[in-house]
C-alpha cells in the first residue's frame, strides 16, 4: 500500500472508513513509522479543532440573560448599594432632611428663631434623641413577609426600603448611618419623600423580580447550552470517578478511573479537563484530547480521545452527588454503574 | 412530515448549536431552525434526516448571507431593546474569555464555507455521508475536506494567537 493521504488518515480516525481500507489501512500504519506519525498529528488537528469550535459556545453577553440566583433579587444587590454607599445617602438624607427643617423653623424670614424652638421644640431644633430611642435596628428591619413599602412609609425612623432578602451583613454594617439619618421627628416632607424613594425602590424590585422571572421562563431552554452553566455548577461534577467493574467493557473505551476538573481561567472555552486517576485515588496526568463541559446544572458531557474516536458520556447528577453514566455509541445507548469515590490529594 | 415533534426533539439542539456556531448569533440560529423545522413540515417525505435538515439550514444560512447587514440591524435593534427591558444584565464574559471566542471566530472564519460547514457538521456528529449528502461532495472528498479544514482552523488559530500574544507584549512594554 502507498502512503495514505491525510485525508484517509481523517478517515480512519474518525471511523469512515470501510471494513477493507481499515484493515489495509492499519496493516500499513503498523509498519510505517512516518504514517504513525501523521496519524498523531492528525489526531492532535481533530482535537485542536474540537476545542477551538467549542470555544465558540460561549455565548457573548447581551444575547442570554442568566437567571439571577435568589439572592441576587435583593433591592441591596439590584442597586448595587454598598454599606459605604448606603451610609453616604444616609448622609445626604440627613443634611436634606436639615435643610428642609430648617426652612419650616423659619416660615417667615422676619420671625426670630428663638420663637419657633418654643412652638415646636421637637421637630428639628430639638436636641438628638437619646441613643436608646433612636438605635432600634432590629425593630426597623422588615419582618420576611412585611411588604417594603408598608416598611418605608412607617413614621419612625426606618432603613431604606430594605429588601426581605437581606443578606444579614448589610443591617448591621449600615446601622451606624441609620443612628445617624434618625430624627426625633419626621417632617411631613421628609415622610413624603421617603415614601416615594422607598415606594421607587419598591417598585424596581418588584419590577427586576418580574424581569428576572419572565428572562428565566422565556429562556429557561437556551440555559442549556453547553458551557453556559455557572463555576458552581461544574464543581457539582469535578472530582473523582470510577467505574464499577464489569458494567462497562469495551467497545466503550473509558478509563475505569478519572477525574473531572473545571476549566481554569487559562484554559480555552467552557470545556475542563479530564485526568487519570492512580489505584490510590490520587489525580494523575491529563488524559490528552479528553474533556469536559456542563450540558445543564444536572447533566455533563465527557468526552474521551480514543482511537476510535471520540467516545461520549453523559453524567446525570442525582441527590446527594450522586451520578448516572450513559455511554452512546451510534444512536444506542448504554447505562454504566460509576461510583464517586474522594480524590486522595 | 407528520413526525415532525420527534425531529424537532432529536434534532432541534445540535441544530441550533451548529447554526449558532457557524453565524455566532445564537438568536439568528434559533430563527434559522425555526425556518429548516417549518420546511420539515412541509416535506412530504425525508429520506436523510439529519442531512435533510443540515442542508436546509446550511442553505438558508447562504440566503440569509445575502440578506445578512438587514438581518442583522433588525436583530440589533431587537437586542438593544431586550437590554432596555431587562433590568438584570447577563454576565458578560470575562476578558479572557471573550478573546478566546473571538481568536476562534477569527480562525473559523478563514475557512472556506464549504471546510467550515463540513467541520461543524462533524463536530455534530454527521457521518462521512451524511456530510457529503448535505453538502452535495462525494463521501471520498470528506475526509480530505475535513483534514483541510481542521489543518487550516489549528494554524490559523495558532496564528491569530501568536499575533494576540505579540499585541498584549507590545501593550506591556509600551506602557512600562
Amino acid at each position: 500500500m502507498q502512503h495514505p493521504d491525510e485525508g484517509t488518515i481523517h478517515a480512519w480516525l474518525d471511523d469512515a472508513l470501510s471494513e477493507s481500507e481499515r484493515a489495509e489501512f492499519e496493516r500499513h500504519v503498523v509498519s510505517c513509522a512516518e504514517c504513525s506519525a501523521l496519524v498523531a498529528e492528525a489526531r492532535g488537528m481533530i482535537a485542536g479543532s474540537s476545542r477551538i469550535i467549542s470555544a465558540l459556545d460561549a455565548v457573548p453577553g447581551g444575547v442570554i440573560p442568566r437567571p439571577a440566583p435568589a439572592q441576587s433579587l435583593s433591592l441591596w444587590r439590584l442597586l448595587r448599594v454598598t454599606p459605604a454607599r448606603a451610609a453616604i445617602a444616609a448622609s445626604l438624607l440627613v443634611a436634606a432632611s436639615a435643610v428642609v427643617a430648617k426652612r419650616h423653623d423659619t416660615p417667615d424670614k422676619m420671625v426670630p428663631r428663638a420663637p419657633v424652638v418654643a412652638v415646636a421644640p421637637q421637630q428639628a431644633a430639638a436636641p438628638p434623641a437619646p441613643a436608646a430611642q433612636v438605635t432600634p435596628a432590629p425593630l426597623a428591619v422588615p419582618k420576611p413577609t412585611q411588604p417594603v413599602r408598608e416598611v418605608a412609609v412607617a413614621p419612625t425612623a426606618s432603613p431604606p426600603a430594605q429588601s426581605p432578602t437581606l443578606s444579614p451583613v448589610e443591617p448591621t454594617a449600615l446601622s451606624p448611618a441609620q443612628r445617624v439619618a434618625q430624627p426625633a421627628a419626621q417632617p411631613a416632607e421628609i415622610a413624603t419623600a421617603r415614601k416615594a424613594v422607598a415606594s421607587s425602590a419598591a417598585d424596581v424590585n418588584a419590577a427586576a423580580s418580574g424581569a428576572v422571572q419572565r428572562n428565566f421562563s422565556a429562556r429557561k431552554e437556551m440555559q442549556t447550552v453547553a458551557g453556559f452553566a455557572g463555576d458552581a455548577v461544574a464543581n457539582d461534577f469535578a472530582g473523582c470517578y470510577q467505574v464499577v467493574p464489569d458494567s462497562a467493557r469495551p467497545p466503550w473505551l473509558i478509563p475505569d478511573r478519572f477525574a473531572l476538573q473545571p476549566a481554569t481561567a487559562n484554559r480555552v472555552g467552557p470545556q475542563g479537563t479530564v485526568r487519570a486517576v492512580t489505584p490510590e485515588g490520587r489525580v494523575d496526568s491529563l488524559l490528552a484530547g479528553s474533556s469536559w463541559s456542563v450540558i445543564t446544572p444536572t447533566l455533563a458531557s465527557v468526552s474521551f480521545a480514543s482511537i476510535n474516536g471520540p467516545q461520549r458520556m453523559t453524567l446525570e447528577l442525582a441527590q446527594a452527588r450522586s451520578v448516572t453514566a450513559v455511554i452512546a455509541t451510534g444512536e444506542e445507548r448504554h447505562r454504566i454503574a460509576i461510583s464517586r469515590p474522594k480524590c486522595v490529594p | 412530515m407528520n413526525d415532525v415533534a420527534r425531529l424537532f426533539r432529536e434534532y432541534h439542539q445540535p441544530l441550533v448549536r451548529y447554526l449558532t456556531r457557524r453565524l455566532g448569533d445564537r438568536d439568528w440560529a434559533e430563527e434559522v431552525a425555526q425556518e429548516t423545522f417549518l420546511r420539515a413540515v412541509k416535506q412530504e417525505t425525508i429520506v436523510s434526516e439529519r442531512s435533510w435538515l443540515f442542508a436546509v439550514a446550511t442553505n438558508l444560512v447562504r440566503d440569509e448571507a445575502r440578506k445578512d447587514v438587514r438581518r442583522r440591524q433588525r436583530l440589533e435593534l431587537l437586542r438593544e431593546q431586550a437590554r432596555v427591558d431587562d433590568v438584570v444584565q447577563p454576565e458578560p464574559l470575562t476578558g479572557e474569555r471573550a478573546e478566546e471566542l473571538a481568536v476562534a471566530r477569527k480562525a473559523l472564519d478563514t475557512l472556506t464555507e464549504r471546510d467550515r460547514e463540513a467541520l461543524l457538521m462533524r463536530e455534530e456528529g454527521l457521518d462521512y455521508p451524511e456530510i457529503a449528502l448535505a453538502l452535495d461532495l462525494s463521501v471520498k472528498s470528506v475526509g480530505t475536506t475535513l483534514a483541510r479544514a481542521r489543518r487550516r482552523l489549528v494554524e490559523a488559530y495558532e496564528l491569530l494567537q501568536r499575533d494576540e500574544r505579540i499585541a498584549g507584549t507590545g501593550g506591556t512594554h509600551a506602557a512600562s
